[in-house]
Order: structure tokens, then sequence, then C-alpha cells
């Protein structure tokens, strides 16, 4: 062990290692003052559309299931109810992808009706777009439906874990 | 369903997908591990729920997950207990100043790149809830680490551990390990209280806690050690508390802030190495870990991998650029490290390539940061590729950069012979005898140095014991086990040496030993790389096959490139009476061959050459290469020589069964005339084997025949 700390290797460590601390250090400092990360809007949200979904029979509660990696989401659009019944790992892959841009996220993918819709005309699947803005805790926007040029707007309150959805019928 | 009933459906198929996987992965040569992590991710939303999204659903409910969560956390913190349990100081005993050296530079280069590949990548997939300093400094320690434990198996299994190559990448990947696990408790202190400054008490507490363990935890050791000395057995109430040391550490350093598996690696590291103790407590505990618990680690891990959320080409090419900069980080750093150290290039290169093994460490690590939330799903699903993309390129990269029979030349110390007689370079006539269980092949090995023979003038016989290692992580698999494994077979060998008569022929044995998982194909190689002229291999009947030279002797007479003898051992002794049925075809020029070398060796042999022919009108006449070696005998041979007809319109198989049951050994080249030449089906009928009255060497040629009478030239 006599050769493993002679100074040319200490002198070596020393400034190897300190560089890369400086390196670190200047690298967290600039990442810290001039890089920001998005805001953290992952989880659940319970939608209140403003008027039932065009081919549905029935006014129902849907909830966004959305994860987040940064800018990038991935979203299930689903009847509230299964959404409390089913669990989140494992089932169906999510069906929305999109971005997220200074508050702006916008999600598209297709949507089979009876995946939102208690009492669906035909079985159709649907492309779904929605756009909407983070305001406080509450995304505000509107989503397309199908082919049709019709835009329902909502309004969508984030569910704390746990948290139950209130039951409309 | 209940849960517990759910687990308790889950984890046989977690444990039997992982084999079946892992098996596969065996079967081209990759760690078990890459099997295992693929068998989690398969089972998770990137396979089974994409094809069978209902059925993985009510599979892998998420009410079963903490209950998975639980049992990988207990396998996770006895898998650390083991890994510190096999962190030997004597792997940090060679060539230290180079190793110190190459594993700093190879954590310090993929370091600084991960934190600088953080400015691209924080803004993109990280979010608001984790700092940048957190997000950069676990993205640097995920970046800078090497599988101690997979790469010990690699190492192991190409037979490295005593090259130079394999000592100083042993000993870089402990210094690696422990400088890693440092860097990351740093980085998981940040990461729960937010910024360096904060984490502070945290490192502080943690550094006592190591001191702590290294001085007051290693004497508390050092009692358990004398505990065992004295009953001499590791009983169930020592290990109890061992048991509850592991777990009592382990809840220590989650408590202090860092993770439980720190506290578990470190009651492992700081185990005094009294090699019994280690080896009792890594066998009573390795089965159960290894086969039930890390497996559904593995799967909650692949649950939570989802390749899926890749779905677009900028995630692809991000996800590149996180394998590049994994990929040149190592390899650059450990590359440039070796080569100002003096490695030469080739090993230096494959030194890059062995320490960019990341493997399950890598894993640990990453579910350590999704769990704190410190990397997203997305980036997460990323370095798994990327640890299962270096894991995988290991072997491949290291035998194109440093072939074996490159690696053989650079053994740190020979491997022990019996006796060190000095071997010609060129001109040997050796002899490979593949030697499954030391104990039941004597005759074998007999035979075979009696073909090689006291008076050749370079002749020897290496008997090939290879020990097979099944698991990749368990005790006996490690470079310190296996070597235990390899000492204990050259001892039995050098027993059965012991009982070769006469005695002189004795030195003309020099066994080999090694470690591989495909008995058929390191034979094989052995064969080409050693320039063997005659593999004698053994054999026995199966118990539950009619494949007569199926199995491994079959693969072997497939496979090798050289001379291959297959001894059927009826027990004689003696080798005073040869026979050789010749029937003309070159596999016949291969025995009669063999039984004239045996003639040369010994005066008191007698060789009969029974001429079968297949049709009435056929001559069953000696080649002309055989007839030219025939007249070169000296007298003394030729005499003893005698050509015998068989009974008028006799069938060939009844006339050599009858005539063997005159001899000692009956010498047959593979030919259909005696029933065992490879069908088209590969099966084999076998009705000599079976029926010959004295034993039977049944030979294939490869080469020529005349290499293997040096004795009379």
């Amino acid at each position: 062990m006599k050769n493993h700390f002679n100074l040319k290797s200490l002198a070596f460590y020393s400034i190897a290692i300190g560089s890369v601390l400086l390196l670190f250090k200047i690298v967290s400092t600039y990442g810290e003052a001039n890089l920001k990360a998005q805001k953290s809007i992952q989880g659940r949200y319970l939608l209140s559309l403003e008027q039932n979904l065009p081919d549905c029979l029935e006014f129902s509660d849907l909830v966004l299931d959305l994860q987040q990696s940064g800018v990038y989401l991935n979203g299930s659009l689903l009847l509230a109810e299964t959404n409390s019944r089913k669990t989140r790992v494992g089932e169906k892959r999510p069906t929305l992808t999109g971005k997220l841009n200074d508050r702006v996220l916008q999600l598209n993918g297709n949507v089979p009706l009876s995946a939102i819709c208690h009492r669906p005309v035909g079985s159709a699947v649907n492309a779904i777009a929605i756009s909407s803005q983070i305001q406080a805790n509450k995304l505000v926007g509107k989503l397309n439906l199908g082919k049709t040029a019709r835009e329902i707007a909502f309004t969508a309150k984030h569910l704390d874990s746990g948290e139950s959805i209130p039951q409309n019928h | 369903m209940h849960a517990v009933i759910l687990v308790l459906i889950e984890v046989p198929i977690v444990i039997a997908l992982s084999r079946i996987v892992g098996l596969g992965c065996r079967w081209i040569k990759q760690p078990l591990v890459i099997g295992e992590i693929l068998a989690g991710i398969m089972l998770g939303p990137s396979l089974f729920g994409l094809i069978a999204p209902d059925l993985a659903a009510a599979l892998f409910p998420a009410e079963t997950l903490p209950y998975l969560n639980v049992l990988s956390q207990i396998g996770l913190i006895f898998f650390m207990f083991l890994i510190g349990l096999e962190l030997n100081p004597k792997y940090l005993s060679g060539q230290l100043d180079i190793a110190i050296l190459t594993s700093h530079v190879s954590i310090l280069v993929p370091f600084s790149l991960g934190t600088l590949s953080a400015i691209i990548l924080y803004p993109l997939v990280s979010d608001g809830s984790v700092s940048f300093t957190a997000f950069a400094l676990f993205l640097g320690a995920a970046m800078s680490i090497t599988a101690f434990p997979v790469l010990a198996r690699i190492i192991t299994e190409n037979n490295l551990q005593r090259s130079r190559l394999g000592t100083l990448a042993l000993t870089c990947a402990a210094v690696d390990d422990v400088t890693a696990w440092c860097v990351l408790a740093v980085a998981i202190a940040v990461a729960k209280e937010g910024d360096f400054v904060k984490a502070v008490p945290t490192i502080v507490e943690a550094i006592i806690y190591i001191a702590f363990m290294l001085t007051v935890g290693r004497w508390l050791l050092r009692y358990v050690v004398k505990l065992y000395r004295r009953t001499g057995r590791l009983t169930q109430f020592l290990l109890a508390w061992i048991y509850i040391g592991v777990v009592v550490s382990a809840l220590i350093t989650e408590t202090i802030g860092i993770h439980l598996i720190f506290g578990a690696f470190l009651v492992g590291a700081v185990m005094p190495k009294d090699h019994d103790l280690v080896r009792e407590i890594a066998e009573k505990t390795e089965d159960f870990v290894l086969i039930f618990l890390l497996p559904v680690f593995f799967a909650y891990s692949g649950i939570r991998t989802q390749i899926g959320l890749l779905n677009r080409p900028e995630l692809w090419l991000l996800c590149l650029m996180v394998l590049a900069v994994a990929i040149a980080g190592k390899y650059i750093g450990t590359y440039v490290a070796a080569r100002v150290s003096g490695i030469d290039k080739r090993e230096a290169s494959a030194l890059g390539w062995l320490m960019n093994t990341r493997g399950l460490t890598e894993l640990i690590v990453l579910n350590i940061g999704l769990s704190l939330g410190v990397i997203s799903p997305l980036l997460f699903t990323m370095l798994v590729i990327m640890a299962l993309v270096t894991t995988f390129m290991t072997s491949p990269l290291l035998e194109w950069t440093y072939p074996k029979r490159l690696i053989k030349l650079d053994l740190v110390e020979p491997e022990p012979q019996p006796e060190s007689s000095a071997e010609p370079v060129t001109g040997v006539y050796r002899i490979l005898v593949p030697v499954a269980n030391p104990s039941t092949q004597q005759g074998l090995l007999q035979l075979a140095a009696t073909i090689a023979g006291e008076r050749s003038p370079a002749a020897v016989v290496h008997p090939l014991s290879l020990i097979e290692i099944e698991e990749d992580y368990a005790f006996q698999s490690t470079p310190e086990g296996a070597d235990r494994l390899i000492q204990e077979r050259y001892q039995q060998l050098e027993e059965l040496i012991q009982t070769l008569e006469p005695p002189p022929i004795r030195s003309l044995i020099h066994p080999i030993v090694r470690v591989s998982n495909d008995v058929a194909r390191a034979t094989t190689e052995i064969a080409a790389l050693d320039g063997i002229s005659l593999i004698v291999v053994g054999w026995h009947r199966p118990a539950f096959s009619n494949n007569r030279l199926g199995g491994r002797v079959g693969q072997i007479l497939s496979l090798a490139p050289v001379d291959v003898a297959v001894y059927i051992d009826r027990g004689k002794q003696s080798l005073e009476s040869l026979l050789v049925p010749y029937v003309g075809n070159i596999h016949d020029d291969l025995a009669l061959v063999i039984a004239l070398r045996l003639l040369t060796n010994y005066d008191t042999a007698f060789l009969s050459v029974l001429q079968v022919t297949q049709t009435p009108q056929a001559q069953s006449e000696f080649s002309y290469e055989l007839r030219d070696i025939m007249q070169q005998l000296p007298q003394k041979v030729r005499d003893r020589v005698s050509l015998i007809q068989p009974k008028e319109a006799s069938e060939p198989i009844p006339a050599v069964i009858e005539a063997s049951a005159r001899a000692d050994l009956t010498i047959v080249g593979m030919s259909r005339a005696w029933g065992i030449e490879r069908q088209t089906l590969g099966r084999y009928t076998d009705e000599l084997a079976i029926q010959c009255q004295s034993s039977l060497l049944i030979t294939r040629r490869h080469s020529q025949v005349s290499s293997h009478l040096d004795v009379i030239s």
C-alpha cells in the first residue's frame, strides 16, 4: 500500500475530483437559475362538461387520468365510476398523448365512445383532442370529439389521491 | 379475489417466466440477469399489458402492488447484504494503483457527462417538484454505475478471474461499487431534502453510521465469527441474530435518510471474511432470495417500466443520447485512465466494455429514483433500456476486442499443474479427455494415458474437467467461490491420476479445469485452441433415452474439429488383446492407427484385424495411406498384428460381437456396418455398443491418421 497515496496521485485525485465538483457546481447553479421544469400536473381530474357528448344518450362524468414526464403527457379519459373501480397500473395503456407547454396542455388520441359514455349510439372510436390551460388547481379548456367541429368546453378539478368521485347517478 | 391470493398467483408466474427467459439468455451466452429484467418488463404494460390489457389488469391489479413492493424490498435488503458479503478485500489486492485511478476516472467522466446531459433532459422530462441539483446528481450517479455482481459473473464465466484483465476489472468494479453507493447516498439525501446544504446533516449522520459499523459493528461481527468457530456450524440461532442485524441496520440507514439497502450492504461489507462462515451464510440465504424474492423485484420494476411511453421519434433520440452518454462516459473514462496507467490498447478497451456492465445495480438505483420521484416514468424507462443494452453488449464486445485465445496468454499466475515438466511447444501429441466425474472415470483416463504412452517423445493427456455454474449470483459462482471449486476439482483429478499405472505415465497427465456452462462447446473450443490430436470421451448408456450417442457425446462428435474416440468401458483392466474390425472407411483407418499406437507403446499387446466384407465380392483392403504406415512399422510391431477372416456368410455385427469375446478392447470406426453412424434423423442405432463383449472404442476421424503415429517416427 505504500505507493497508493503518494504526492503525485494525491495531486491528481485532488485536481480530478475538484474539477468535477467545480463543474457540478457551475452546472447546478446554471440549472437552478435558468432551467425551469414544467409544473407538476400529474394526477386525476374530474371533468365537468358544459354539454353532453354527441352520440351519447346519458350525461356522464368523466375522469382524465394524467401521467406526466416533464413536458410529455399521457392520459386516459374514462367514465368516472370505471376509473374509481378500476386501478391505474396494469390496466389499459393510456389512450391520449400530448405535451405541456407553458401551462397549456394538448392531448390527442382515439377513445371508443363506450369508454366514455354509459349509453352510446353506435360503437365508434372517436378521435379526441383536448386543449386546456392550467388555472390554479384546475384545468379549463375544450374537448373536440370525432370529426365534428363541435367543441365542448369543460373545467376539470384535480382529485387528491384517495379522494372519491362524487356520484351523480 | 383477496389481494394475498392474487399475490400468491402472481409469484409463481413471475418466478417461472424469469427462469424461462433466463434460460433463453443463457442459451445465447448472456447473463441470467438480462433474462430476469426482460421477464419483468414482459409482465408489465410494455408487453403483457399491451397484448392482453384486461388479463394483465386482472392478474396484476394495483392493490397487489404494495405486497409485491414489500416482497421486493425484503429481497433487495437481503440481496444487498449478500453483495456486501461478497465484497472481499481480497479483490482489492491486485494492481490497486491502476484500479483506483481507473475506477475513479471511470466514475468521474460519466458523472460529469451525466450532469451535463441533465441540462438537456431536465426541462424536457422532469417536473417542477424536483430540484435541478437533485436531478443532475441522480443522473450523474445513474450513469456512473458498474454492477459488481454481474461483472463478477461475466468474469467467472469467461474464466478471466486469474487473468490480468479479470483481476483488474474486479478491483475496479469493487472500488466503483463502493464509490457509486456513496454518491448515490448523497444523491438520495439531496433529493429528499431539496438541496445540498439541507442534506449535510444526513450526509454527516451517514458518515458517523459507517464509522460506527466499521468499528463497533465489525467488533460485534468478529464475536459472531468466534461463536461460529466454537460451534463449527452456523446455527439457526446465530443466523437469526445476523438477519436481525441486517434488518436493524437497514432501518437505521432509512431513518437517517439514505436508503434501506445501504444498511444491509454495510452489514455484509463489514462482516469479517471468514470463508466458511461467509459461504454458509450465503448458501443459507441466497436460494430463497435469488429464486423467490429477486424475481419479484424484477417484476415490480418491470411493471413500472413502460416502453410505450417512448411514443415519439424525439423521445427515442433522447433515449439514444442517454445510451451514448452512458456508454461513452464509462468507456472513455476507463480507457483513458487505463492507458495512462500503462495498460495496452486491447486490454484497456476490454476493460472499458467490462466496466459498462450495469445490470441489476442500475435497476436498484433507478427504482429508488422513481420511488423518490427524482426521475419521471419516461426517464426511468430510458435508463432501464440503457441498463439492459449496456449489460447485453458486454459479453460480445469483450469477445470482439479481446478474444479468449489472447486472454489465455495473459494469465497472472499459471494454473496449478501436478508436475511442472517442460512441454515442447510444437509437435506435442495431445489427448483431451473430458472427465465429468473424476471418481468414476479411472478406466477412461487409463486408456487415454495408455494411448499416449510413455514412449512417445512428447505426449500429453489433458483430463478436462468443466465446472458448470448455473446461478448468476450464487456464492459458488463468485470468482472466489469458483476458484475454490476449481482447486477442489484439481485435487480430485490429482487423486485420480495417482491411481494410473504404470507410475511413470502419471507425469504425462496435465489436467485442465475450467468454468463453463456448455460442456460440448467448451471441449471443442479447447480442442481447437490447444492443438489437440485426439479427444477421448467416455459414454454411459442414458437411462431415459434411446439416443445412444446423443447428448454431450453426440455434440462433441458433431462439433469437434479433431479426431474423436468414444469409450464404452466394460471394466477390463488389461489391454493385451486388441480387436479392430475393418471395413475400409476412413474412420476404420483411425481405429487401426490408434490400435497400432497401442501396440507400439506396449510390447505385450496383440492386435487382431477382422477383415469384414459387406458383400461377398468386396474386399476390405487397407487404404494406400495405411499400407504405407504398416510398412514403416518396426518388424516387432508388425509381428503382433494378425489378420483374421470371419466365417463365411456371417453378418458383420455378429462376427465382431463373437470376436470381441476374446478381446480386451475392440476399436471400431464409426460406420453403418457397425450400426453406429449418425442417421438422417439424428438417431443412432447401437447394437454393437450394447452387445460388444469387450470394452469398445468408437473412432471418428477428422484429420490425417499419420498424426497419431509419432511414436514410430
